[in-house]
């Protein structure tokens, strides 16, 4: 992969990182607007602001993660057994971003018998996506760990 | 390892060195090591032309197979 593609990668995730870290710092706001204007939540504002934050501090997590891969690629050490790692470990923030979102909105919906029809939609397409995602990195880590094995395989060639 | 790697012997056939041998071929000392020391576990047919070429042999002086159990 050229160093041109992973710098401006680079740029795009910092860019990411910068509207993450922006929207932490909006959900408790917006949290708080939404328990001033329908009192019945008002109890709720402090958990989901926390669930917030914490969904998008592991797409963070996530991006960090992403961050190392590409420096293996860029040290030509992405075919090594420690980048699977970091696969498995971008695989569980991704994860776990979509949980803490699907259980919000299950939380919402069943416990506080609170929303509509478009909480459980959220609810549902952060299952759908998440587990897609997740499936996928899951499927592109067995692709990785073939490729590391032929590599350690292809290096005892004289 | 039932294919053994006789190169120390074509060396000494041809009294060339090991350091010579490994330059001439462009292989790493270290995996000329590898190769006498019967721990190679693949090579590539360009390396074995090069070591035909060099010493002057045929592929079958250079690698023999011994039965797993001897």
């Amino acid at each position: 992969m050229t160093s041109a593609v992973i710098t401006w990668l680079r740029f795009l995730l910092v860019l990411v990182l910068a509207g993450a870290f922006l929207g932490q710092l909006l959900v408790p706001v917006v949290a708080r607007e939404q328990g001033e204007i329908f009192p019945e939540v008002e109890h709720l504002v402090v958990p989901y602001s926390i669930a917030g934050i914490g969904a998008i501090a592991c797409v963070q997590a996530g991006i960090v993660c992403v961050w190392v891969l590409l420096s293996l690629i860029a040290d030509r050490r992405i075919f090594t057994p420690g980048a699977l790692r970091w696969v498995d470990a971008m695989a569980r923030c991704g994860g776990a971003a979509a949980a803490i979102c699907a259980l919000t909105a299950g939380h919402l919906v069943m416990v506080e018998g609170l929303g509509g029809p478009g909480i459980v939609l959220a609810g549902f397409a952060a299952l759908v996506i998440g587990g897609t995602f997740v499936l996928l990195t899951v499927a592109m880590r067995g692709l990785l760990a073939a490729a590391v094995a032929d590599r350690a395989e292809l290096a005892e060639v004289i | 390892m039932p294919i053994v790697v006789d190169i120390d012997v074509m060396l000494a056939r041809r009294k060339m060195p090991v350091g010579t041998f490994a330059s001439r071929v462009g292989l790493s000392p270290a995996n000329v090591a590898v190769l006498k020391n019967g721990r190679a576990k693949a090579i590539r047919f360009t390396t074995l032309e090069r070591i035909c070429e060099v010493l002057d042999c045929q592929p079958g002086d250079i690698l023999r197979w011994e039965p797993e159990d001897s």
